[in-house]
């Protein structure tokens, strides 16, 4: 199982539920997962987000492995000059 | 317009060239004579990119009319090494990474020449006064002080 | 800190392959391109600030002498509001598309309305004069408080605020809101709280070298395009989604370039030249004057931040809050997302509030500028610190050493912070002896921290071996300061070989793999992932090469010194990348090896920098006379050019701090549009800046490395407001601290 932390932006696709737990075993499989349990919730995150395990980001990738029992969170995709 | 006939020394060739009267030295090198070591930043006397030295005389080269060149001496970033061999200033700026860009570097290059030429032993703060007319946005001027600095030594060193 | 590896090469100061070049004059800028037939392209921009366009009227323009071409945003296909990854950031294509060349609206003083393309450049200038424009005059927005007033004259009559269910038309294109904890019951818990508003002004990059383009359009529909570029990835698929074309059908050849700082990850000048080469048939230059770059591209956001922030007596921080409104210019866009993410990310708070706006205005839209809206918010949130250190009777740095994230930490935007140096670089700030260096009459010391994510993004990167041993090394990431020697000396490293014998490329969109822009500070962190990981690929290559010659199992062959070492068994001798390269022909063909990946993991960067300054109480002018940045790289891989990006970093902070701002009058027209008046700091402005670079290793890469070419412009804002507060007891909290703005304060005490 995963910890999921949602951020309050996020929270309006989980009618305001702040963590779940899911089963997923990558990114890809994690963002469907949310995507089944709040529609929308794992586009929005694949199209606007990265995605943070156990603190470190995430950008623009689905393939990542996840460890069973690790922390996700979720932030906006970072840009830089 | 008609353009002027112009009969100069530029790095030590004899140059002639035709151009407009309103055409600024900057614009000839660059445009007339495909001379694009000398850089174009503000075209308003401000930046030091487009340093060359006239007869001796460190100037902006966009603030100096083509026709200005006429009989004179000019040198620019192309006529500071000596064959492939590089001027001490260059190799210096090499070894003390006092480029990052390297848009400013011939500017600066041309005008630590027209220092060095003055003032051999210039004080950190002669340095910097001196090249103030050159900006640099990536560096900070750490680095190209040091390269001014340590050029000098090695130029006083040959001289000795 | 630091592994203390044996690199032979990692870590060393060599002189950088594309120096030669560069001292001689010799090296090809973005306006050094010159094609035969070329003409020559100008822009017509709006006299307005504000303004609707009723009509154009080109046809005088197009029968003026020289003229080829003329075009306006009718030219190029209307593209639907879409927000699409280009590259280092979404863009929406339309405003974009807009921002080139306006449609019905000008937004901004220098707004692009028309192009020519003429024989010569002044004949386009010519021209130009005899565009017809009828405008309807509006009224401009130039603050951002003002801007956001419900009165407010509206940029954008379809723009409504993302996430607001409204159906009035906002300036306000997004909010943002950042929560923990219970900030009523933390600020109650609050021994000592302090709150104030900060206000940063438009400020430029500055770049020395001019936007320019030189375009070619063939007849069989390819474009070729030759231009100054953080990313010539960036500018293709921007260039062919504005124009409409398939990717394939452009080619982007990347100059050398001149200063970019972020700015030039985005595109004003290189549709038109494609556009107006497709319509004359000719090759067409565009190159852009001073006052079009100050008037009409890059700068970053004005902001207005506020800081309340709550601490214990004894020095802990219990509740923040902050409201952070950045103006994005005319369209939406501006660096509202990480600087709400950055200004609380390097400290432990378990209560706060963070609130974002982005706003826009009639100035031009904002570009990228290092470690895009993190200095306003540090500025904001670091004099706060100075300030509560002080009202504490707390060492400024003990203080944040107090409240400072480090491992395991949760940083202020969610995730929980890996190995990471804040920590260690306060330490070495606190035992530099600058900081504890006598002061004189009128002078006074401040530090302030910095904080920057860094990014990872697509990479390539190729290695052919040539038949002697010697190595090309082809990327498509831009050299903007030194990342050819950085990626030589990862090959040099991982092949054992001699740097010397390694040259290393930067290559166009056709003869090299994708690599996203030179930013976020990510190429020698990501494009030199790619080379270490090609040059493993090479190395197993060149080992199964020699196993093969030798009859011998691949496993049982080392790689040392640049050659293959063969079992002692075998009785063979080793064989040199040279003989191995010699006989590429019999053991399998040419020898090269590539990589290409999407970084993961680049490492945050913290700084911390100690400035002190001279006031001259007569003028109110204020001298920089020491300063040290001090920040962790993870790894130097060339130390010269770190330290390199830490002291510009910090003297484009000390320009934002004392000298640069946008100064517009009532109409919105840019009254400081050169470099005389556009104020950035030259030689005689500055002392040494004196550099630390510690060494934190990132765990994610293979090497250590942390980006480093954003986090130095962070810290000094704070630390050079704090430094005049301590010389003069006046705490200014307006940028700049300009002569005239620090003797009203002084005189005023």
């Amino acid at each position: 199982m995963l910890q999921v932390d949602l951020s309050v932006d996020l929270q309006q696709f989980s009618s305001g539920l702040e963590s779940l737990q899911v089963e997923a075993a990558n990114i890809r499989e994690l963002l469907e997962q949310l995507d089944l349990r709040f529609p929308g919730l794992g586009k929005k995150i694949e199209k606007d987000m990265a995605v943070t395990i156990n603190g470190v980001i995430y950008q623009d990738t689905l393939i990542e492995p996840i460890e069973d029992g690790s922390e996700i969170y979720f932030i906006p995709k970072i840009g830089g000059g | 317009m008609s353009k002027t006939h112009v009969t100069t020394t530029i790095n030590g060739d004899a140059v002639e060239y035709l151009c407009e009267p309103d055409q600024s030295m900057l614009e000839v090198l660059r445009d007339n004579l495909e001379l694009t070591g000398t850089k174009e930043g503000c075209a308003t006397g401000d930046c030091g990119a487009c340093s060359v030295s006239l007869d001796g005389r460190l100037v902006c080269s966009c603030l100096v009319l083509g026709v200005e060149a006429e009989g004179k001496q000019i040198e620019t970033i192309e006529g500071i090494a000596n064959g492939s061999e590089l001027h001490p200033i260059q190799q210096k700026f090499l070894e003390n990474a006092a480029l990052q860009c390297g848009i400013c570097t011939p500017g600066f290059i041309v005008a630590t020449k027209a220092l060095l030429a003055k003032n051999p032993d210039p004080t950190e703060e002669e340095a910097r006064y001196f090249l103030a007319g050159n900006l640099c946005r990536c560096t900070g001027y750490d680095k190209i002080i040091r390269a001014v600095l340590d050029a000098a030594a090695e130029m006083r060193g040959a001289a000795s | 800190m630091s592994e203390n590896k044996d690199y032979k090469w990692v870590g060393t100061r060599p002189i950088r392959p594309d120096g030669a070049d560069k001292v001689t004059g010799k090296a090809a800028f973005g306006a050094d391109k010159n094609l035969p037939g070329m003409l020559h392209g100008k822009i017509l921009r709006s006299p307005f600030g504000h303004a609707n366009i009723k009509s154009i009227d080109t046809s005088a323009a197009k029968s003026a002498p020289g003229v080829l071409a003329v075009m306006t945003s009718k030219d190029l296909p209307d593209l639907p509001s879409e927000m699409a990854e280009a590259g280092e950031s979404a863009v929406d294509f339309r405003d974009l598309s807009q921002n080139i060349l306006a449609a019905d609206k000008v937004l901004y003083h220098g707004h692009a309305v028309a192009a020519v393309a003429a024989t010569s450049a002044k004949l386009a200038q010519e021209a130009l004069k005899l565009i017809k424009v009828e405008y309807e005059e509006l009224p401009v927005v130039l603050e951002i408080e003002d801007a956001m007033a419900d009165d407010a004259p509206i940029l954008h009559e379809n723009q409504f605020t993302s996430g607001d269910s409204t159906d009035k038309p906002s300036n306000v294109a997004a909010k943002m809101k950042l929560p923990r904890g219970d900030i009523e019951k933390g600020f109650a818990e609050a021994d000592v709280i302090i709150e104030r508003e900060f206000t940063t002004p438009t400020v430029h990059q500055g770049y020395i070298e001019p936007h320019a383009v030189t375009a070619s359009m063939s007849a069989s529909g390819h474009a070729d395009v030759w231009c100054c570029t953080q990313g010539a990835f960036v500018v293709r698929a921007m260039t062919a989604k504005i124009l409409g074309m398939d990717v394939g059908k452009v080619k982007v050849t990347p100059s050398e370039i001149g200063g970019g700082f972020g700015a030039k990850t985005t595109v004003y000048l290189e549709p038109v030249a494609v556009k107006l080469s497709e319509m004359s048939g000719r090759p067409v230059k565009m190159v852009m004057d001073r006052e079009e770059i100050l008037r009409a591209t890059g700068p970053t956001s004005a902001s207005v931040i506020k800081i309340k922030l709550g601490a214990t007596n004894d020095g802990k921080l219990v509740a923040a809050e902050g409201t952070l409104k950045y103006g994005a210019g005319a369209y939406k866009g501006s660096p509202m997302g990480p600087g709400c993410m950055c200004v609380f990310a390097s400290y432990e708070i378990p209560n706060f509030l963070v609130r974002g706006f982005d706003v826009v205005l009639n100035k031009p839209k904002v570009a990228a500028y290092r470690a895009p809206g993190a200095p306003m918010a540090a500025f904001a949130m670091e004099s706060v610190m100075n300030e509560m250190a002080a009202k504490l009777d707390l060492d400024p740095i003990d203080f944040r050493l107090e409240n400072a994230v480090k491992e395991g930490s949760v940083a202020a935007y969610g995730p929980k912070f890996p190995a990471i140096g804040f920590v260690e670089t306060l330490k070495a700030a606190k035992e530099h002896p600058h900081y504890s260096a006598p002061l004189g009459k009128n002078q006074g010391r401040g530090i302030g921290t910095g904080f920057w994510f860094n990014v990872g993004m697509q990479s390539s990167a190729t290695l052919n071996v040539n038949e002697n041993g010697s190595v090309t090394l082809i990327t498509g990431s831009a050299d903007i300061g030194g990342s050819r020697a950085s990626m030589a000396l990862f090959a040099a490293e991982e092949l054992s070989i001699s740097y010397d014998l390694i040259t290393p490329l930067v290559s166009n969109t056709e003869e090299t793999s994708y690599c996203d822009v030179t930013g976020g500070s990510r190429t020698t962190f990501a494009t030199g992932m790619a080379v270490v990981k090609a040059a493993k690929n090479l190395v197993a290559n060149m080992k199964k090469r020699a196993a093969n010659t030798w009859g011998v199992e691949v496993d049982e062959v080392l790689w040392q010194d640049g050659q293959a070492v063969p079992p002692f068994s075998s009785g063979k001798n080793p064989m040199s990348m040279a003989e191995i390269a010699a006989s590429a022909a019999k053991t399998g063909g040419p020898l090269t090896a590539s990589a290409s990946l999407t970084a993961q993991g680049a490492g945050a960067g913290f700084g911390v920098h100690i400035c002190d300054i001279e006031v001259d109480p007569e003028t109110g002018k204020t001298d920089v006379i020491r300063y040290t940045a001090i920040q962790d790289a993870g790894k130097a891989i060339h130390p010269s050019y770190v330290e390199g990006q830490y002291q510009g970093g910090a003297v484009q902070g000390i320009g934002w701090a004392l000298n640069e701002e946008y100064v517009y009058n009532d109409k919105g027209v840019l009254q400081n549009f050169g470099f005389l008046d556009y104020r950035m700091p030259v030689a005689n402005d500055l002392p040494m800046i004196d550099t630390v670079i510690v060494e934190v290793p990132n765990p994610a890469h293979p090497y250590g490395v942390r980006g480093v070419g954003e986090t130095p412009i962070v810290p000094p804002l704070a630390a050079v407001a704090e430094a005049v507060n301590n010389a003069v007891g006046v705490r200014i909290c307006d940028l700049p601290i300009s002569p005239p703005r620090l003797l009203a304060a002084i005189d005023a005490k």
